[in-house]
């Protein structure tokens, strides 16, 4: 079975279409890049998918390991591994990176029946994965997105 | 409709006048005050300064003064209590000094009013009412004229870091409604560094007033942190006018924090006596239910090179009602000013009215002056961006809230009271979502 | 991102100004995320940065239906020819 199984799916927004039957298959391991002119209907595409809400879905369906992606709020997508990159930073003023990521990464581990990490825990695990990324970690410190 | 009805009784109480420890200069103002008070009464709603917060309901209230009531327990001042910070602590119940309560050992003097008047007589009669004069208003008035007692502190100069200073005033649980009017002159000599904390509670589930009065003197040099709590019960009445004099090169930081009160004003005036003197004006207010707080400020610029910054923040739920009016008047001699005011609303509900208006005068050529403001709801994109990373819908908007109040807290320069108030506001915030859920 | 351990991750830098620098960080931020066990979608409008995340599959959008599918050849074939020859072809 598809790991990402998109049939069919259209959207609009304010009453006009915009996606007109999108089909794609992703499986693990692969990437894929979606290209187009402006107005194709790409960013309309990600935010349907990250359940945006300004969006309506008028038809086709989406399925996501199994699961109907389309009936999962934000938050319930997000905690079954679904990641979605920012365009824009979304600043948050006085809410520090690693006090939102852990607020995050336990949401997670909740859903997941997981134990939640600690502050100790939290910080020797994001400082592996920051590594990975060669994030200077002074990020840490700063607001979300700042 | 030109001014309140006062009910006989009311105008009893509100124009009688405190003891006056056998000083004629003092009975004289006293006198004075009762005279004006007589004149003007309270504020009409027809007063441009009152447009928005109607003190009528104040006048049809029959209070009385507080008796002698059972005394408070250390106890039940619980979270109140702020020893544990190494605070010097003065705490006053229903307007009367506790010495079993208070703990005032420590580097400041910290005096009641009356014992300042045996001791530093002339040095009362020098500023009680200086900054803050009866002729105000109808509540400075009222207060000068029947104030019981206070704090006094004067600190003099060069005494470097001397820590916090907790001025508590509890009105105690009664079974009518009561009139209290603390009276605070702090007088903070040139080279120190000091934090005053002032705290404001009410156990009485009858309709209390607290008239207060804050006047300071901020010598030169000094470095001044003034923080204020209001958070009394939802049948209080809270009026504090302010007033600070900010002499050259001092810096002051002013954070007022409401979260308690029926209907709260707040007046806050500071001036910028001398060149380099430079004031933060913050606050913070978490209202919800029928809560009304209004917050006015007035920034005095009446001498070249200061800056003043002035931030207030507001949470509303419910039905509560926010106003913040920031007055900058910068003075002919008032060149190089640099002055910033932003005023920044969330309304937690659709029945939430915030009213945000500033008001610059300005007399100087060779100025800087901002000011912004905005008021809505939580904003769509963070909220989606918190749930995008899996915090549920609930949870984001009270990070989001949570945040909001934090980045006034942040500012706090006293590293004990910034992780005190972010804790209390922490809990003041989940009553306020826990509000919200019930509506 | 990496700390939330994604299945799926979607980038969506359709217009966003990234110089090249950020453009490499994104980029090795990806290529560090690329995984057997999971999924990436990256949503385009500058064959550049594909010049860092080479994908297995490129999909051309046009009106709201993907118009053509190939491999990694065809991004370069668009930043060759534009897209006016798809949409000709979508219309």
């Amino acid at each position: 079975m598809a790991f990402v199984e998109i049939n069919n799916l259209q959207a609009a927004v304010g009453g006009k279409p915009i996606l007109k039957g999108i089909d794609l298959t992703i499986n693990p391991g692969e990437v894929h890049a979606i290209m187009g002119p402006n107005g194709s209907g790409k960013s309309t595409l990600s935010s349907v998918l990250a359940g945006r809400e300004t969006y309506t879905v008028t038809g086709g369906s989406v399925l996501f390991d199994g699961k109907d992606l389309l009936d999962l709020s934000p938050e319930e997508r997000a905690c079954e591994g679904l990641f979605m990159a920012f365009q824009y930073p979304v600043e948050i003023p006085g809410v520090t990176t690693s006090y939102f990521l852990m607020a995050a990464v336990n949401a997670i581990r909740k859903h997941h029946g997981q134990e939640e990490l600690d502050a100790m825990d939290f910080l020797k695990m994001v400082k592996e994965k920051m590594a990975l990324l060669e994030m200077d970690k002074t990020f840490l410190n700063r607001s979300v997105n700042e | 409709m030109t001014s309140t009805t006062i009910s006989p009784d009311n105008t009893g109480i509100f124009s009688a006048m405190g003891p006056s420890y056998g000083l004629p200069w003092l009975q004289q103002r006293r006198a004075e005050a009762a005279e004006v008070f007589e004149r003007i009464g309270l504020p009409p709603v027809t007063h441009e300064d009152w447009r928005l917060t109607n003190t009528a309901q104040i006048s049809k209230i029959n209070f009385s003064a507080p008796g002698t009531g059972t005394p408070l327990t250390p106890e039940q001042l619980g979270g109140l209590c702020l020893k544990k910070l190494g605070a010097q602590q003065m705490v006053f119940v229903d307007g009367k000094f506790s010495s079993e309560l208070s703990s005032l050992g420590g580097k400041v003097e910290v005096l009641t009013i009356q014992k300042g008047m045996e001791k530093l007589g002339d040095r009362v009669q020098r500023f009680l009412g200086r900054e803050m004069p009866g002729q105000s208003n109808g509540f400075s008035a009222m207060n000068l004229a029947g104030f019981e007692d206070g704090a006094f502190i004067y600190l003099p100069p060069d005494q470097g870091e001397v820590g916090l200073v907790h001025l508590l005033w509890i009105t105690a649980s009664h079974d009518q409604p009561v009139v209290v009017q603390p009276r605070n002159l702090l007088i903070i000599g040139s080279n120190n560094h000091i934090t005053l904390v002032q705290s404001y509670a009410s156990f009485s589930s009858q309709p209390t007033l607290c008239n207060a009065v804050t006047e300071m003197v901020v010598g030169k040099g000094a470095k001044v942190e003034l923080i204020k709590l209001q958070r009394e019960r939802d049948t209080a009445f809270h009026i504090a006018n302010e007033a600070i004099h900010v002499h050259e090169h001092a810096d002051v930081q002013s954070l007022v924090v409401n979260t308690g009160g029926h209907l709260v004003r707040n007046n806050m005036t500071v001036h910028l006596a001398e060149p380099f003197a430079q004031a933060t004006l913050n606050g913070l207010t978490l209202a919800a239910g029928d809560q009304h707080i209004d917050n006015h400020t007035m920034l005095d610029h009446a001498r070249e090179n200061c800056p003043s910054h002035e931030l207030y923040k507001n949470l509303l739920g419910g039905r509560a009602s926010a106003v913040f009016r920031g007055k900058i008047l910068v003075r002919p001699d008032a060149q190089k000013t640099d002055s910033k005011q932003t005023s920044k609303t969330i309304l937690l509900s659709d029945d939430a009215v915030m009213n945000s208006q500033p008001q610059l005068e300005i007399y100087a050529d060779d100025v800087k002056c901002t000011h912004g403001s905005t008021t809505g709801p939580l904003d769509d994109e963070q909220l989606f961006y918190l749930r995008s990373r899996g915090v549920a819908a609930a949870d984001a908007g009270a990070l989001l809230t949570y945040a909001f109040a934090r980045d006034v807290l942040l500012r706090i320069w006293h590293t004990g009271m910034r992780e005190y108030l972010e804790d209390f506001v922490a809990a003041e915030l989940h009553r306020l979502h826990l509000d919200q859920a019930k509506s | 991102m990496a700390v939330l351990n994604p299945k799926f991750a979607i980038l969506d830098e359709t217009d966003s100004g990234l110089d090249i620098d950020a453009l490499k960080i994104v980029a090795n931020g990806v290529n560090a995320l690329r995984s057997p066990e999971r999924a990436i979608l990256v949503v385009t409008h500058y064959q550049r940065l594909l010049d860092y995340i080479v994908p297995d599959f490129v999909h051309v959008l046009c009106d709201g239906r993907i118009v053509k599918s190939g491999g990694k050849e065809l991004a370069l074939e668009l930043e060759k020819r534009g897209y006016a020859w798809l949409e000709t072809a979508a219309a």
